[in-house]
């Protein structure tokens, strides 16, 4: 084996894995470009969702505390952001039609498991 | 009274004390050294322990629990294996078949998460670059008088990827598997020694706190095509990289699937930990003082160290081009990470990236180039030994 022979593979050898990962960007590209047309061409059908956001504090018993506007909407900016998450990653177009705030007594008269209960549950019967 | 005597004379005369040699207990001597570096260290334990435990196995004299001899013809012959052989050679089986490798680089693509290198594709350039480094140890191995095949085994440990290097160094040179196995889980561990030096000597302060723009959001669907695209493209151009491409591939795609979990749980740890295990002390029996300990093992412990030089300077290098000819949106310590020991080669830059600014978050663009170096260094691999005559 000779210089020529060893030098001519280094080449080939860079050449080859720079081409074939040049293709690879290049197929990626491509998927992410047909699976995002893909995905806008569909035009799925708006689903409408519904937060209860009711204000029911009492006035008489407990003292009022006005809570500044702009902690409900931070609240609310923020749950719109969550919703909007979920459905771009279950391809859906979702639309807030109805805010209520839920009363914490509301909460109570349903008891369920907490999130981390539920999971372990799913976890154990897989 | 004198069949006890006679008894005794015959166990003392096959013992260890009387058949073993200098060079088998400096061989002791050395596992036990790496099994402290292991244990005490914990210089890649989950790898570098059974490989010493190997290698202590193989060198007590006497006990015969590896032999070479049964894997050093052209075609092995396996009915003497298992009827002749002992529990090494019979684990042996599964390095020699290319088994191990393939199984626990499925089980690394089950562990991966490939995000970070759909969402910024130019880290595949990142992950070529430092594969360079790979290419010039090959040239420097060559000149130092190693044959083709062996300067490919040598150079790959540059690819700071264990199941790669065996799989290459078992097909390419079979009796340089231990020291080459030993160089490159060693340096491996030494990662964040090796790699800051190297980093700060290329790169300016400026360079190294560049801030890069957050990645885009990923959809399952891309993840999904993702490990198809790259096992039929790459399988096509390189079919001698297929086995290990192929399962890293498909290991992934388990995972991203999500519709297999209990498979994916099982290769990410019971599949993975029980062939570790075999692999690892294979590997380390085949590390017998007759190979071990000559001057070539210094120079592929010299060499070794080099190529791992060779490939962080190649992509920080890179790394800079990027940083020059991208609008200087690249951090160019980034390319450093395209070596393929996850996650410790990711974690190193956001470190060095931190000390040049503590509010830069690197760690996720620099899994990019480590994931992608495990697929270039697949690349690399199936490419050397097409090209190396054997």
């Amino acid at each position: 084996m000779d210089w020529s022979f060893v030098l001519s593979t280094v080449v080939t050898g860079l050449v080859v894995v720079f081409l074939i990962l040049l293709l690879l960007i290049g197929s990626l590209a491509l998927t992410g470009k047909l699976l995002a047309d893909s995905k806008n061409k569909k035009k799925p059908a708006l689903m409408p969702v519904k937060i209860s956001f009711k204000n029911n504090l009492p006035v008489k018993s407990a003292p009022v505390i006005e809570k500044p506007r702009t902690d409900e909407k931070q609240v609310i900016a923020v749950i719109t952001a969550a919703i909007q998450a979920y459905g771009e990653e279950a391809g859906k177009k979702l639309k807030i039609t109805d805010i209520k705030k839920r009363e914490p007594r509301d909460l109570q008269r349903a008891p369920c498991r907490s999130v981390w209960g539920n999971a372990g549950v799913s976890e154990s019967m897989r | 009274m004198q069949v006890f005597t006679e008894s005794i004379k015959e166990l003392w005369e096959k013992s260890g004390f009387v058949n073993g040699s200098l060079l088998e207990l400096i061989m002791l001597a050395i596992s036990l050294v790496l099994i402290y570096l292991a244990i005490a260290k914990k210089y890649e334990p989950l790898l570098l322990l059974p490989i010493a435990v190997g290698m202590l196995l193989t060198n007590i004299p006497g006990a015969n629990m590896f032999n070479p001899a049964f894997f050093s013809g052209e075609e092995v012959n396996f009915a003497q294996v298992f009827n002749q052989g002992g529990l090494l050679d019979i684990l042996y089986i599964g390095v020699k078949l290319q088994i191990f490798p393939l199984l626990i680089f499925f089980g690394v693509g089950c562990m991966t998460d490939f995000g970070p290198l759909i969402a910024n594709p130019s880290s595949f350039l990142l992950g070529a670059a430092a594969q360079a480094g790979i290419f010039l140890t090959f040239l420097g191995a060559f000149a130092l008088g190693f044959p083709l095949n062996e300067s490919a085994s040598i150079a790959i440990i540059g690819s700071a990827d264990g199941p790669t290097t065996i799989w290459l160094t078992t097909r390419l040179a079979p009796e340089m598997l231990g020291p080459i196995a030993i160089a490159a889980y060693s340096y491996m561990a030494l990662i964040p020694v090796i790699q800051p030096p190297v980093m700060k000597l290329l790169t300016t302060k400026k360079e190294r706190a560049v801030r890069m723009a957050q990645l885009r959001f990923v959809s399952k669907k891309e993840r999904i095509f993702f490990p198809i695209i790259v096992t039929v493209l790459v399988g096509f151009i390189i079919p001698d990289a297929l086995g290990l491409v192929g399962m890293l591939m498909f290991g992934n795609l388990f995972k991203e699937s999500g519709v297999v979990d209990r498979l994916v749980k099982t290769s990410q740890n019971e599949l993975a930990n029980i062939v570790i295990i075999m692999l690892g002390m294979a590997v380390g029996a085949t590390a017998k003082a007759e190979n071990f300990l000559n001057g070539r093992t210094l120079m592929i412990i010299g060499l070794g160290l080099t190529a791992f030089i060779l490939s962080t300077a190649c992509g920080v290098l890179f790394g800079k081009l990027m940083y020059l000819f991208g609008g200087k949106k690249t951090n160019p310590l980034i390319g450093s990470a395209g070596v393929s020991a996850l996650p410790m080669a990711a974690r190193v830059t956001q470190k060095i990236g931190q000390e040049a600014d503590p509010g830069n978050y690197l760690l996720m663009h620099a899994m990019g180039p480590t994931v992608s170096a495990i697929i270039g260094s697949a690349v690399v691999a199936g490419i050397m030994f097409s090209l190396s005559g054997v």
